[in-house]
């Protein structure tokens, strides 16, 4: 019996750890402005960039389905 | 969601005033528990927030119908494109096949295609057709490009087709695909164009930069995979539309926009 309590314990604490890792948890407080936080990214390829040329930027995303947060 | 807010609200301000465009390559609205059960209207407002330009269908948007889908890109701020998918009856696209935008004194010209399966899902498939993808290329490119400085095909075809079309139709300058839900670590140049395939479950947000001559032709390009993880915080006003909608489905009889009210 104490055998079944402790995996059945284990296993909800790496759920726990898990989700609290992915940042799943109470939604966040909105807050009144903007928290803009720069990039954290991979390295981007490199290519020269003729000097003063103007340069079109496009973000882009595919197959995001509907994705709200970590937790779904 | 919220971090995906935020990323590319920082991308809009390290541009400065140099043109941006925010666009997504198709299953963007359906999916996960909350979007779902909002019928598609909380990825669209969300999508409304963050200044998206433009979106391909792709076959998971259609989950609810594509009449369902025709509904909320009428909402839409963005456009939401397909040249390829028709109406049995006429013959003629549901859904706009392309769309140019001029920013900052760039004139690009964006193609939608959607996926051959995209119908699978689609409740009310019986009415429409998804035609062939170079067909339908070749129907619009030249009518794109006079309009155009620069093409972009926003395409759930799939890698290895976006190849194809990019071999037989010089015209396109950048490919911004999905469908295989691949994490490119560098865009793939086929006959001149860029393609780029940024992964899944907006985990992921991908950043082409485009160098332009004087007559706004591409003449260099680099690429970025932005890791939307938790070191990115939420964009306030896109958290506050989650959590409206969150409310709205814990209480049966409130919608979305009463809560708003509240």
């Amino acid at each position: 019996m104490l055998a079944y309590f402790r995996t059945f314990l284990a296993i909800w604490t790496v759920i726990l750890a898990a989700g609290m890792f992915r940042g799943c948890g109470p939604l966040p407080t909105p807050t009144a402005s903007p928290t803009a936080t720069p990039a954290a990214s991979a390295d981007p390829t490199t290519a020269a960039f003729p000097e003063g040329a103007p340069v079109l930027t496009i973000a882009h995303t595919n197959d995001v389905r509907g994705e709200v947060d970590p937790c779904g | 969601m919220a971090r995906r807010a935020n990323a590319i609200q920082s991308i809009g301000q390290s541009v400065g005033g140099s043109p941006l465009l925010v666009l997504d390559a198709g299953n963007a609205l359906l999916g996960y528990a909350l979007s779902q059960e909002s019928g598609g209207a909380l990825t669209r407002e969300a999508m409304d927030l963050m200044g998206y330009d433009a979106m391909a269908v792709g076959g998971g948007d259609l989950a609810l119908g594509v009449a369902h889908l025709r509904a909320l890109a009428d909402e839409a701020s963005f456009a939401v494109l397909a040249a390829n998918l028709v109406s049995r009856e006429t013959g003629l696209p549901i859904f706009s096949p392309y769309v140019v935008i001029q920013r900052g004194g760039v004139r690009v010209g964006i193609l939608g295609l959607t996926e051959d399966t995209a119908l699978d899902q689609a409740p009310d498939a019986e009415s429409y057709d998804v035609l062939s993808y170079d067909d339908t290329v070749a129907a619009y490119i030249e009518d794109v490009a006079s309009q155009s400085d620069l093409i972009v095909l926003l395409s759930h075809v799939g890698l290895q087709d976006d190849k194809l079309l990019a071999e037989r139709h010089d015209a396109i300058d950048v490919i911004v695909g999905g469908r295989n839900a691949r994490r490119m670590v560098a865009p793939e140049i086929v006959n001149g164009a860029v393609i780029v395939q940024i992964g899944a479950r907006g985990e992921d947000l991908g950043k082409i930069e485009i160098a332009l001559d004087e007559d706004s032709r591409p003449v260099a390009n680099r690429w970025q995979v932005i890791s939307l993880g938790p070191e990115f915080s939420d964009d306030p006003a896109v958290a506050s539309l989650v959590l409206r909608y969150r409310i709205a489905a814990q209480s049966p009889t409130a919608t979305a926009a009463e809560s708003d009210a509240e």
